[in-house]
């Protein structure tokens, strides 16, 4: 029992990881918090359970939703929404954000459905069975899955120059730009990333989630918490964070009480912002 | 003079044109609101609840309407929340309907019942929760049995049938599953069964922990009281954990939605449905309905069709559109199959508003309803 419990924490939160990642990653590039990160995975199932309705294979339909989701909650959004907002306070910035959320759910739900529909199992409902241990084939691939796409984003920050443009960047604007970096075409790139990132996320829950408009708010909202708690400017705070987010859900749940599950990570957060205002791994911003 | 007694005329008839266009206007239909969950958490619900609705209007508008009248009818969201719907049925007030259908989730009818009842003006319900039934208002109906009307029932059952002797019962934490776990504790204590209660939230997506909690009572059986989509969430994490658990449950577990949901996850499901597809006299509505809407009818479109087949039968038993007699003749009658074969099952009311009528013991096979047995709400 323990080792499913510890399965399915690190398979929650290693979603939740990849969406606050996403949200890390705008914050080091454009010092924006995107709150309509949930809704981007509402938007994201929707288009890859169309193709997949169409009859398009899931690898297919997932990578093409990865492109169309780069392009829309990518590049458009950037080109359209943040950029001639960028230089305007960060408050004009969440709210705008904001706008978008609901302008992206109330779509969904207004242009295609406001009901519910299921996704199809994408690994099967046949667990794996270690001696008597049964593990859900979803929560080993979820994992699976999350951390190849976290050590990819990794090695991309890393060892490309475009990834150690976007360091550059997030650590001082200013001097990137003097070094002749192009922000403008970092920050697109950035959000195209976190396009991806929430693309994949949107194929890893939609099966647990199903489709619906609004299925991306509370994991939008996790998510934040998440990168709260380990740190908003760390992409390892922020995996910190969803894996911890993961961790308290689960097993307060399990072990503490069934009713009051997302308060516990409340009181983990509230604890955190009080003793560490700038996350557990977080750096302090000047 | 003459002029004057011209002009008399006139006056007078534009003033019985004018009354008596009012009155053929008035003489030529009937209005009726639907006021129900459109979006939000209770979409699914909503939508079923009004396309059976709407199904009932075209085809009594088809065959002459009540007592001549053609019906019209309104539509309004209540987003799926109390404070909304509130607003909602002050809205359908204003349009002086004959009845009000809705609304279903039963936080939002407790927050909006008075409204209508002021106004005197018929309202069916969705609704479960017993709260809403012990508030005295007598103008109000179900359109189902209710949690009391029928857990106590499914509890003997499963003590004695199923050999259930410790009860675990997995409902959400709200006014529907919290009135669930009461009815369903008292009648476990009156049957001898040991009953724990395990709350999960509406929209919950994982119940890793959950799960891991009942492995930890050591039971074989649960009582799933959760609305569709969390119950077929629910079954499918089950069942990917390789948990052969007997899963009991009521009509959102066995409701043509959670099984589309939960898929074959669903399979072996057992339980009481308020109405089945599965019942031969439904069949034809079921067919008519699927061709519609490009889906099998829930209980909540079940049930949204067969109000308006109840509340058309008692216009044309009472002769008249009088509110006052129409409440009186549902209160103090039975509807039965000869009267209007439509509403599938004889059916009275009680004075709180609450159904006397038969429900279902249902199982999932291959994916779809099987009637075990029928049972009335009288044997409680």
């Amino acid at each position: 029992m323990f080792i499913q419990l510890l399965l399915s924490s690190i398979a929650i939160g290693s979603i939740y990881a990849l969406v606050a990642m996403g949200f890390t990653l705008l914050w080091q590039a454009s010092h924006t918090v995107n709150f309509a990160q949930g809704d981007f995975i509402t938007v994201s199932a929707v288009l890859m359970f169309i193709l997949i309705c169409a009859g398009v294979p899931f690898v297919w339909a997932l990578l093409a939703t990865v492109v169309m989701s780069g392009i829309l909650l990518g590049y458009v959004v950037k080109a359209g929404i943040i950029q001639p907002l960028i230089n305007r306070s960060q408050t004009t910035l969440i709210v705008a954000t904001i706008a978008l959320s609901f302008l992206a759910s109330n779509a969904v739900a207004t242009f295609w459905s406001a009901q519910c529909k299921a996704f199809p199992p994408v690994f099967g409902m046949m667990p794996y069975r270690l001696g008597s241990v049964a593990l859900s084939r979803q929560h080993v691939w979820t994992i699976v899955i999350a951390i190849v796409l976290i050590l990819a984003i990794n090695l991309f920050i890393q060892r490309t120059k475009p990834g150690k443009a976007m360091q550059a960047v997030a650590q001082n604007r200013e001097a990137a730009k003097v070094l002749g970096i192009n922000i403008s075409a970092v920050t697109s790139m950035v959000f195209v990333i976190n396009a991806v990132l929430v693309a994949f996320a949107a194929a890893l829950i939609a099966p647990v989630y199903m489709v619906r408009f609004d299925m991306g708010a509370q994991l939008g909202l996790k998510a934040f918490y998440s990168a709260a708690i380990g740190g908003f400017n760390q992409i390892r705070g922020a995996l910190l964070g969803g894996f911890l987010v993961g961790l308290i859900e689960t097993f307060s749940s399990a072990y503490l009480s069934t009713e009051y599950r997302e308060m516990f990570v409340l009181i983990v957060l509230i604890a955190v912002i009080l003793i560490r205002k700038e996350g557990l791994l977080g750096t302090e911003e000047r | 003079m003459f002029r004057k007694f011209m002009l008399v005329v006139l006056l007078v008839t534009l003033g019985l044109v004018l009354i008596g266009g009012g009155a053929i206007a008035q003489d030529d239909t009937v209005t009726f609101g639907i006021v129900c969950e459109l979006s939000g958490s209770g979409a699914n619900h909503g939508a079923q609840w009004r396309n059976g609705i709407l199904l009932a209007f075209d085809e009594i508008n088809n065959a002459g309407g009540i007592l001549g009248r053609q019906i019209e009818y309104f539509t309004v969201d209540t987003e799926s929340r109390p404070p909304v719907s509130v607003a909602a049925m002050q809205y359908a007030v204003t349009r002086s309907p004959f009845a009000v259908f809705g609304t279903i989730y039963s936080s939002s009818t407790i927050a909006n019942m008075q409204i209508l009842e002021e106004a005197g003006i018929i309202q069916f319900v969705g609704s479960t929760a017993t709260t809403i039934y012990e508030q005295g208002n007598y103008n109000i109906f179900a359109t189902s049995p209710i949690n009391r009307n029928v857990f106590p029932w499914l509890v003997r059952w499963m003590a004695s049938d199923l050999g259930v002797s410790k009860l675990v019962m997995v409902y959400t934490n709200d006014e529907m599953g919290s009135d669930g776990r009461d009815i369903m504790s008292e009648a476990a204590e009156r049957y001898g069964v040991e009953f724990e209660g395990i709350a999960i939230q509406t929209g919950q997506a994982d119940f890793a922990g959950e799960i891991a909690r009942i492995q930890g009572m050591g039971v074989d059986t649960i009582f799933l009281y959760g609305h569709e989509e969390e119950n077929a969430r629910f079954m499918i994490q089950l069942r990917t954990l390789g948990i052969d658990l007997k899963v009991v449950g009521y009509s959102p577990l066995l409701s043509s939605l959670a099984l589309s949901l939960g898929g074959e996850a669903m399979e072996g499901v057992m339980g009481a449905a308020t109405w089945s597809y599965a019942y031969p006299p439904i069949k034809d509505f079921a067919d008519k309905y699927q061709l519609l809407y490009g889906e099998v009818p829930s209980h909540d479109a079940m049930k949204g069709y067969v109000a308006m087949y109840t509340l058309k039968t008692a216009i044309e038993q009472v002769g008249s559109f009088d509110e006052e007699l129409v409440r009186t003749w549902l209160h103090e009658n039975t509807i039965t199959t000869d009267m209007e074969p439509r509403v599938f099952l004889d059916t009275s009311y009680r004075e709180d508003g609450t159904v006397d009528r038969d429900f279902f013991l249902v199982k999932i096979e291959n994916g779809e309803q099987v009637i075990v047995q029928v049972i009335s709400t009288k044997e409680e």
